[in-house]
């Protein structure tokens, strides 16, 4: 079963799309939703959204598997899974027993925190992560769910303000959390505004790509100009902080949205190349070919044969004893 | 030069020798709270508990000046706390929010529990990225006047205090970020307890922003000053800048608003500030009249004279007697 492809980003559009209730709290800048509370008839499989908020999921009691650009996030119980905006995303649900799902713009944080926090959203590079909560964090994090809950719902002053700061401080313990290597290193504080205004304006390229509001894919050259600095100097600082040059950032997120599009949707190769903006499908083709060694039409079929023969994995006991073995 | 009375501008470690404590030999870096002491010089927890046994009190501190904000949190404790020279008896539910270089002398005399936070403007704006001036401007009142906390305020604030030294124990390495969080959610909540009307009670008209404002950037620019970050002081035309207005409309403003002109205002805050640095003996005069930006030291004694009716030099001699 593939997901509903849409190129919805807005937190109320994508509410509304699910026919979920939105209440007076949601916004769109920021939602919080006990998903257990809701009725959502299982299993649910939701809609592609690509949405320009971040998603933080802390799942207590739940079973499904969530899927970002390229990545499959399996999760069972205790487990918190980020995702970040400008990129495919979809989750398909066996069991929502006691899960939060916490939305919010980067802008919602920052207006409040201006400074300061561009290297936890940046999430180590990745555009999703997802991690196991000893019992006693897991604890945690379910009462500072529901003290936003309790805060979202009031009429306190300053809501927002300690709405925010309660993410971000579930965001610095998830960082925590994260492997100690990752790879970014962002010290220096002017380095780390390129880095994120960098890959700002890459993601915003391809959603504009995606949309149709733009034709053509930005490298270096167009990046630099963007930032108002040297091209050499921001290759310098991209590759210096972030182990990645510019080309195999553009590149990974090509292919990465390339290959969500190749699993999850059943858009048409033409339609594919199309959209990002190659102008012949041969050449798209063996694009493809020469970052990922495979050709676009097999990792579908490899894809979907895969499917098929493990709509077991959908099991929720099978998840959950996957999850005990790792 | 040790003065006699002991007043000074004091960095960290010489207030925390003050409050009866001596850091210096302690290693930083052990994570205990056995010393009632938690943190760096940047941001730390105090227990005052642990920190003033009963066979110690009555304590008493000499006159200090901080250099930094600190939030006295008196859960069941009694005593006294001069601030600048204005006496408060220290009795259990009150809360203290104390800003740098103010003149401070406390005295303990019943001390059951009583916690202290102390945080420099720098920890907060770095790892929380939160400008004080603009999000916590009562942390910046002239005048502070302790605040009574209610049972389930206090149990609120508590909370957050043991997740704080919780965090300072644990020594993650995200320890200063997640801390400045929780101050930032500790302010955040006073602010909601009492400061909620502040803004609400005058939104229809705008000059007391405009007044509050230009206070707080005259705060903000001395206190850059006193740090040595910038060299000069600003007209009254450089305050109406800031705020995009023309400089008679500020005045006229300021003159409505407090009866006093913007050039008054600006005098007086120099007059304030020249004062703390006279009693710091360490600076020269010449030193303090270039710092607060008089080309010469006879101007900066006319303008101080002309005040005070004391030149510097007699003011300083006053003050060390």
């Amino acid at each position: 079963m593939k997901p509903e492809l849409t190129n919805l980003s807005k937190i109320t559009e994508c509410l509304a799309f699910m026919k979920l209730p939105i209440s007076t709290y949601n916004s769109e800048d920021f939602s919080f939703i006990k998903l257990h509370e809701i009725g959502i008839k299982l299993p649910f499989q939701s809609p592609t959204f690509r949405p320009d908020f971040y998603n933080l999921f802390i799942i207590i009691d739940g079973c499904g598997t969530h899927f970002i650009g390229n990545k499959e996030f399996e999760f069972s119980f205790n487990q918190i899974i980020i995702s970040r905006p400008e990129s495919f995303s979809s989750g398909y649900w066996t069991k929502i027993q006691n899960v939060y799902a916490i939305s919010f713009r980067k802008s919602f944080l920052l207006q409040y925190f201006p400074a300061s926090i561009e290297t936890v959203l940046e999430i180590g590079g990745e555009n999703g992560y997802s991690c196991d909560l000893t019992e006693e964090r897991a604890k945690y994090f379910e009462q500072t769910c529901l003290e936003i809950y309790d805060i979202a719902i009031s009429t306190m002053a300053y809501k927002d303000e300690l709405i925010a700061n309660l993410i971000l401080n579930l965001l610095f313990l998830t960082q925590l959390h994260q492997k100690i290597g990752s790879e970014l290193k962002l010290e220096n504080e002017k380095h780390i505004t390129i880095v994120s205004a960098f890959r700002q304006n890459m993601e915003n390229n391809f959603s504009q790509l995606i949309r149709g509001q733009d034709t053509s894919l930005m490298r270096t050259k167009e990046h630099a100009k963007l930032l108002n600095i040297n091209e050499n100097y921001l290759s310098k600082v991209i590759s210096n902080c972030t182990g990645k040059t510019i080309n195999e950032w553009i590149n990974e997120k090509l292919i990465d949205e390339i290959k969500y599009l190749l699993k999850h949707s059943d858009k048409s190769m033409k339609e594919i190349a199309e959209m990002f903006a190659f102008s012949d499908l041969n050449y798209f083709c063996s694009y493809f070919k020469s970052q990922t060694l495979n050709a676009p039409n097999a990792l579908r079929k490899d894809f979907n044969n895969a499917e098929r023969n493990q709509t077991v994995l959908y099991n929720p006991q099978f998840t959950k004893h996957q999850a005990f073995s790792k | 030069m040790e003065n006699s009375k002991n007043i000074k501008f004091t960095d960290f470690f010489d207030t925390v020798k003050i409050m009866g404590q001596d850091l210096s030999y302690i290693d930083l870096d052990s994570v205990d709270m056995s010393h009632g002491h938690l943190g760096d010089a940047e941001f730390s927890f105090v227990n005052s508990k642990v920190l003033h046994p009963d066979e110690q009190l009555p304590f008493v501190t000499p006159p200090f000046f901080t250099t930094f904000f600190s939030i006295g949190f008196v859960l069941d404790a009694y005593g006294k706390i001069i601030v600048d020279k204005l006496p408060f008896n220290i009795k259990p539910g009150m809360l203290f929010v104390n800003k740098p270089g103010e003149l401070q002398q406390l005295t303990w005399d019943v001390m059951n529990e009583s916690y202290g936070i102390l945080f420099s403007e720098n920890f907060i704006s770095k790892y929380a990225g939160i400008s004080i001036y603009k999000t916590f401007p009562f942390l910046l009142f002239e005048r502070q006047i302790p605040l009574k906390t209610t049972e389930e305020f206090q149990q609120e604030l508590k909370k957050i205090l043991l997740l704080i030294v919780d965090e300072l124990i644990n020594d993650s390495p995200l320890k200063n970020q997640i801390c400045a969080n929780l101050l930032t959610r500790f302010l955040l909540k006073i602010k909601q307890e009492y400061w909620e009307g502040y803004v609400i009670n005058n939104p229809e008209t705008k000059h007391p922003d405009i007044v509050n404002d230009f206070f707080q950037n005259l705060e903000f620019h001395y206190d850059q000053l006193l740090k040595g970050k910038v060299q000069r002081t600003l007209y009254i035309k450089d305050y109406a800048e800031m705020q995009q207005l023309h400089e008679n409309y500020l005045s006229s403003i300021l003159k409505a608003k407090t009866g006093k002109t913007g050039g008054q205002l600006i005098a007086e805050k120099t007059l304030s500030t020249a004062k703390i640095l006279i009693a710091d003996p360490r600076l020269s005069l010449k030193e303090i009249a270039y710092m607060l930006g008089f080309s010469y030291l006879s101007y900066f004694s006319i303008f101080f004279k002309k005040h005070t009716g004391l030149s510097p030099i007699n003011f300083r001699k006053k003050n060390l007697d």
